[in-house]
């Protein structure tokens, strides 16, 4: 990898007086895809965070005069059977989709990270023990264990972030033992602590500045894993109480209705797709900018 | 290698062990009661108290919940995995019934992911920023995105209730009726297989990018080898091994699809029968499922180790 | 083809009379980055005569392997092109063939082999070191009745590996960097080529291996008549084996000619510079190493005017305004790329 960066043209390339943040933006504004991505992430956020003043109806407000409607000028995207019009439930829908993921991911970063970073520098039996912990974790599907953990502690918001939290732990365990393992090896580390920096001290300055880039790609893609795995327990009906507008819940309300009025499933499923689309898409892009980063100063 | 896999061995012993553990004690802490659960649905006997208590004793619920591991887990080991506490069956059984169900439709799935996969992501590679490439990886981003579930109510819409090419869900065995056994299994199998196919490809593509930027890519080259001896002897051979290992991932991935699908394509797979479980408190199929399912991808990750040990020289002599 | 163990009569080392075997005319190569075009090589030239060893020195980022690999059409096509110039081999201009074409082929690996820089990344790891030493053999020459085994096992002695029987079977992984860049080395000659092309063979060996490995290389391409580059930016590792010199900087030769003369009359600043950084055992203790001020340009955006201008401290006026100097002859073929051409009397015990 040391031969890499001397060969690597845009490290010999770079202006000397650009810091690699700049660069780094630089590049990011010209991909196109994620741009796109962040664009998209924003304007969900906005519509999430304003949907009161966006929705035309009230995402609940039944209306059984009106109730599979077609699509129309009041009702844009019609109304499912209870009456409640589609696009307002589909906005609102955006605030389940984008707590949970943000939240549940955020809360899987914590964790795992405090989890993974003790692992890897403490070592010994307390690493070992840790990581079969995590192990077994992993080898229950995540969608297995949010399920599980979801149906025991009842529904609402806030048990399904912390199922899905829960079922995310393990792999940014892992990603934070293995980044502590490796930055633990390196020779400025042995510099620091026989310099007599405590221990602590010499894993929170080292570690965490240096695994932050891998763990803000990985964090990413796994924020529209998260949405993916919302929706999959709102379609069981598992985790977001009714009435409440949740995307998975929509796609399964319409199933029965699928014949005569296919969108009111595949709408929201759309709608998902968009959005873990654009925090995939943002996620490459950081990871295509941040690795030459990785990889030029190793 | 002996030490290698033996560490690995005893690592998975450990891991199902702790998964049965988990799965009892999360089960456990379910708020509503089986047993009362049980009587209600069985609404024109009303109990006493002490028939209450009978039952409860009956199932052995009375009793601390390490008692009830224990016994739970040694009954486990020999295949029992207790009753039912709603219908009164025993969980074993089912299991039987659901278990064969559920592979028949992961396992091809899991095949054909990496049939299609593997060759998509050297092909991508070997012909990076083409647009073959370029191509392929939009269509691999978007198969990551898609709800699993909710393209197995598209494609059932499609295929199934508008053209009536395929049946719409449920299950035959290959054995009973390979006709319409096949026919069942395309639409479940094709949706559960969509997301680690596009992972796969990505993954492979990206592994072996990877490869072809080594050093000794380039003494290949500069030995006057052609391309598709570097790409077969070189490339892929060096590629491959990471693939190995994160083929161990497409396991619970493949697993977790299932659940939705079997909802979706109703038939009573190990994920649908998890999910009614779930749904009525009843502890034991759940127990029974999450128990099966850890150990079947511990096992499907110590296959993968072993293949990957056997395949890496670094790891086979050393 | 001849058996890549030729024991042939040890050539002398005087450069040949006759025509160049290799000559390189104004090569250009670029890197096209996100950030601009990088010009790694902008016009250099040079020529390789029969059963000679020469230096092409540099630091890094000049483009001193840029060159060897464009010659060998081994550059990664994206980012890097070759922009311009010719390679002339044997009377073709190895350029116009297609990178990957059968003509190209024939030629690396059988009539100009190269090695690189660090021995064990250059080995492929899942192929035993036997299967990996005759594959270039098997192509170009043929097996011819030998079993590949047994030419895997001559190659090995050939480079001084003992236990050669056994170690065929052997896993790159269980080699030491030094026996690894032996490998490469048998690698290399085992088609008998007419060149060899070594880049930073030694940097990242330990300096006793260092040592050694040249030394085997030297004799190696003398049994063979083979001429031998040497890229590396240790101006002192190959002063003992080098007859001639190529030196570089930013993208261009910037000085050129035998080892007597740049180590004796260093006429461009830079050169002066890379010796005086280099440690002498004949001079006084005490004496200072003086290092190159400043960094190393950057290679995009380059100004027309000499490249070594901000870190030269004989620069004249003529220097800031005209463009940067063709190279000249300053001697029996001794060239420089200066308006100055210093004339500091070459390094020696005096020196300090």
């Amino acid at each position: 990898m040391r031969l890499a960066a001397r060969r690597d043209p845009l490290v010999l390339a770079a202006p000397r007086h650009m810091s690699t943040r700049r660069v780094a933006v630089h590049l990011l504004l010209r991909k196109g895809l994620f741009m796109f991505g962040a664009v998209v992430i924003v304007l969900m956020i906005l519509m999430a965070v304003f949907a009161p003043l966006l929705a035309p109806f009230a995402p609940n407000a039944t209306d059984m005069q009106h109730s599979l409607a077609r699509p129309s000028a009041q009702h844009l995207l019609g109304t499912d059977n209870l009456g409640r019009d589609t696009l307002s439930r589909l906005i609102y829908g955006a605030r389940t989709s984008l707590i949970v993921g943000l939240a549940a991911v955020a809360a899987a970063v914590i964790l795992g990270g405090i989890l993974g970073t003790v692992a890897g520098f403490i070592g010994g039996i307390v690493q070992a023990v840790i990581m079969r912990i995590v192990d077994m974790l992993m080898s229950i599907p995540m969608l297995l264990l949010a399920l599980t953990l979801a149906a025991v502690l009842g529904g609402g918001l806030k048990n399904v972030v912390i199922a899905i939290s829960i079922s995310m732990v393990p792999p940014f365990a892992r990603l934070m033992a293995a980044q502590t393992l490796t930055i633990k090896e390196r020779d400025f580390v042995s510099a620091q602590r026989s310099m007599g920096a405590p221990r602590w001290r010499t894993m929170l300055g080292t570690v965490m500045p240096n695994a932050y880039p891998a763990v803000l790609v990985f964090g990413t893609m796994q924020i529209g894993a998260a949405i993916l795995g919302e929706a999959g327990l709102s379609y069981l009906g598992i985790g977001i109480q009714p009435p409440t507008a949740a995307w998975g819940a929509m796609v399964s309300l319409g199933f029965p209705y699928l014949v005569t009025h296919p969108w009111l499933s595949i709408v929201p499923g759309v709608a998902v797709m968009l959005v873990v689309f654009a925090f995939n898409m943002v996620g490459d892009g950081l990871r295509d900018v941040l690795d030459p980063r990785l990889r030029g100063t190793q | 290698m002996f030490v290698y896999l033996s560490k690995r061995i005893l690592q998975a012993i450990a891991v199902v062990i702790l998964s049965s553990f988990l799965v009892f004690g999360v089960m456990h802490w379910l708020p509503g009661d089986p047993i009362l659960m049980y009587i209600s649905s069985d609404t024109y006997k009303t109990h006493t108290q002490a028939e209450i208590d009978q039952l409860r004793h009956q199932y052995g619920l009375d009793r601390p919940v390490v008692v009830q591991y224990v016994d739970w887990l040694g009954h486990a080991v020999t295949g029992d995995f207790g009753k039912s506490i709603i219908r009164g069956t025993s969980v074993s059984s089912e299991l039987k019934q659901a278990l064969p169900k559920t592979l028949y439709v992961g396992l091809t799935a899991f095949i054909f992911a990496h049939l299609i996969g593997i060759p998509l992501g050297i092909i991508c590679a070997i012909r990076r920023g083409r647009w073959m490439d370029n191509v392929i990886t939009a269509l691999a981003n978007l198969g990551m995105t898609v709800p699993v579930f909710w393209l197995g109510i598209i494609l059932m819409y499609l295929f199934s209730l508008k053209l009536h090419w395929l049946p719409v869900g449920g299950y035959t065995s290959p054995f009973e009726h390979l006709g319409m056994s096949l026919k069942q299994l395309v639409l479940p199998a094709f949706c559960l297989a969509l997301a680690p196919l596009a992972g796969i490809t990505r993954q492979t593509r990206s592994a072996m990018l990877d490869v072809i930027h080594q050093d000794y890519i380039r003494t290949a080259w500069a030995k006057g080898v052609a391309e598709r001896k570097v790409v077969m002897r070189h490339i892929i051979k060096n590629g491959i091994l990471p693939v190995v290992t994160l083929s161990g991932m497409a396991v619970p991935m493949v697993i977790g699809g299932a659940v939705l699908v079997e909802n979706v394509f109703n038939y009573m797979g190990m994920g649908k029968y998890a999910t009614v479980g779930l749904f009525t408190k009843d502890y034991a199929p759940v127990q029974g499922v999450v128990l099966v399912v850890a150990v079947i991808v511990v096992v499907c990750n110590l296959i993968v180790d072993i293949s990957y040990g056997y395949l890496d020289p670094r790891v086979r002599v050393s | 083809m001849s058996d890549p163990v030729a024991a042939a009569t040890a050539g002398s080392g005087d450069t040949a009379a006759r025509g160049p075997i290799l000559e390189v005319r104004d090569l250009r190569v670029q890197f096209r980055t996100p950030l601009g075009t990088v010009n790694a090589v902008d016009g250099v030239s040079y020529e390789l005569y029969e059963d000679e060893i020469v230096a092409v020195v540099g630091e890094s980022g000049c483009g001193k392997s840029a060159t060897q690999l464009a010659v060998m059409q081994l550059l990664q096509s994206p980012p890097g092109r070759i922009a311009g110039g010719e390679v002339i081999f044997e009377g073709n201009d190895l350029l116009k063939y297609k990178k990957n074409g059968p003509e190209m082929r024939k030629v690396r690996g059988g009539q100009i082999a190269m090695i690189f820089q660090e021995p064990i990344n250059s080995l492929n790891p899942v192929l035993t070191i036997g299967d990996q030493l005759v594959e270039a053999y098997q192509l170009h020459c043929g097996l011819k009745g030998q079993t590949s085994t047994q030419v895997a096992v001559d190659l090995l002695k050939m480079v001084g590996i003992p236990a050669a029987e056994k170690r065929v079977r052997d896993y790159p992984h269980q080699f030491s960097g030094g026996m690894c860049q032996r490998v490469m080395i048998a690698m290399g000659l085992s088609c008998s080529p007419r060149i060899l092309i070594a880049d930073e063979p030694t940097t990242a060996l330990d300096v006793t291996t260092q040592a050694q490995m040249l030394e085997l290389m030297r004799k190696l391409v003398r049994q063979m008549r083979a001429s031998l580059v040497i890229v590396t930016h240790n101006l002192g590792v190959v002063a003992r084996y080098v007859e001639r010199i190529y030196v570089m900087y930013a993208g261009r030769v910037v000085e050129s000619g035998s080892t007597k003369d740049i180590f004796g009359n260093p006429r461009h600043p830079y050169t002066l510079g890379l010796l005086k950084s280099v440690p002498r055992l004949d001079e006084a203790q005490g004496c200072r190493l003086v290092p190159i001020e400043g960094m190393p340009p950057n290679l995009i955006d380059m100004p027309g005017t000499c490249a070594f201008l901000p870190r030269c401290s004989y620069a004249v006026e003529r220097c800031r305004t005209d463009s940067w100097p063709e190279l000249t002859s300053v001697g029996d073929g001794h060239r420089a790329r200066c308006y100055v051409n210093v004339e500091e009397v070459g390094r020696g015990p005096a020196a300090c």
